[in-house]
């Protein structure tokens, strides 16, 4: 099911594509969009460090000035790590011995902020940066068991990016984008404990 | 035209919203046992010296009835119950316990255990309750040690839904105070799950060495 929706979202991109060149304008004035798949692995905790597709974000933004926006942002990914049988000492006397598979599932979402710096031309880069709130859930697979924690945490992120438009006057293009993250989660699990959610990734999508 | 575009943005960020978490895939896991153990800190286990191990291991969601139509408790004892049973027994006698043999006396031991087998959870009501066994009859009725009126986990712990093909194991403390309004405290407990093979049926030969691990991860389990 899940894959299907990639499906589907891929679809509506290249329908988005294929319309675009009747708009002649952006969606909004003075506004962009960015549709995007991300990419990437958590860095600095080895609880799912496992590199991952399985991420989108999506961010608009309003152009205060040629070089700088304002928007929002929201996005989500999902990291995996399999572990094999091992044995845990739990809180108390308990001790569990299982094999796992881990995963930590971050949505942040805020206001972001880009310095553009060749406004109007085929290739857009830009440097951004991210602030926000940053819910998590790490989670650990045994057996038939799901056992989880969910944090919230402040969440940080510089971006460096560029917007690719083939035909700068429809303002329609790609996106490609490498960012860092740092948010404030922490949470234990069993006998797992993770201060602190950084990672690092790329982002690949469309920009209108 | 402009609202038809603001139309597809909203569809796509729809979509993403559902799409979001992604559960992995968890097949794999299924394929080994799980053994989970815990224990009563304040029990000074080193001080216990014998032990009782009933005979048989207590079938749980049976649906065995008596002549006049009655549920009644069935026992598992073939030879691969026996099996389970002296694995055990050797794990008790290598850390320096000694079995009470005479059922007479085995109210005379520090402790007994009380051995499960999952073979339906049809009975098991109550996910995540530690007292689940209240609502099955005929488990290990705290009777059969002694005059005790109930039993109980004097530790928090994790329950877990106990599911098909799951062995349980408890220690009761059989020199506890007993009388009226008293219980019997479970100061060990063993759930290993996982443990049924592709003809569903159990296997002998992942229970014991299960068993085995819930000692090894036991290590307060010595005289």
């Amino acid at each position: 099911m899940k894959k299907s929706l990639h499906i589907t979202l891929a679809a509506l991109a290249v329908l988005l594509f294929v319309a675009t060149p009747r708009a002649r304008a952006q969606i909004l004035p003075n506004a962009y969009f960015n549709v995007d798949w991300q990419m990437g692995m958590p860095i600095g905790n080895d609880f799912a460090d496992d590199f991952s597709g399985w991420g989108m974000q999506v961010e608009g933004g309003y152009f205060l000035t040629d070089q700088i926006t304002i928007g929002g942002f929201l996005n989500y990914q999902t990291n995996f790590k399999k572990l094999p049988r091992q044995t845990l000492d739990l809180a108390g006397n308990q001790a569990l011995t299982t094999s796992q598979k881990h995963a930590i599932f971050q949505l942040p979402f805020g206001v972001s902020s880009r310095y553009i710096f060749l406004k109007d031309s085929m290739f857009e880069p830009y440097a951004g940066l991210k602030l926000g709130a940053s819910w998590a859930q790490i989670s650990s697979y045994y057996y038939v068991y799901k056992q989880y924690t969910d944090s919230w945490g402040f969440y940080l992120s510089p971006e460096v990016g560029v917007s690719i438009f083939p035909r700068p006057d429809m303002r329609f293009g790609f996106h490609v984008a490498m960012f860092y993250s740092y948010a404030t989660n922490s949470s234990d699990l069993l006998s797992y404990s993770v201060d602190g959610l950084q990672n690092f990734g790329f982002r690949v999508g469309i920009s209108f | 035209m402009k609202i038809k575009h603001l139309t597809w943005v909203w569809v796509l960020a729809a979509l993403l919203l559902v799409s979001c978490q992604k559960d992995p895939s968890t097949s794999g896991l299924r394929d080994e046992y799980l053994v989970y153990t815990t224990a009563d800190t304040e029990t000074s286990f080193e001080t216990i010296s014998t032990y009782y191990i009933p005979d048989s291991i207590l079938i749980i969601g049976s649906n065995a009835v008596d002549k006049e139509g009655n549920k009644v408790a069935k026992y598992w004892k073939d030879t691969d119950a026996l099996t389970l049973i002296n694995t055990f027994v050797s794990q008790m006698d290598e850390r320096g316990y000694e079995r009470v043999l005479d059922p007479t006396i085995r109210a005379s031991a520090d402790v007994g255990f009380q051995l499960s087998y999952v073979e339906d959870t049809t009975y098991f009501v109550g996910y995540n309750n530690p007292y689940w066994w209240s609502y099955y009859p005929y488990y290990w009725d705290p009777g059969y040690w002694g005059p005790w009126y109930g039993w109980y986990y004097p530790y928090a712990a994790v329950y877990y839904g106990y599911t098909t093909g799951s062995l349980l194991a408890e220690m009761v403390n059989l020199r506890s105070e007993s009388g009226s309004g008293k219980s019997l405290p479970v100061i060990w407990n063993l759930y290993v799950s996982g443990l049924l093979n592709d003809r569903q049926t159990i296997d002998i030969t992942d229970a014991s060495q299960a068993i085995e691990q819930g000692f090894t991860q036991s290590p307060y389990l010595k005289k």
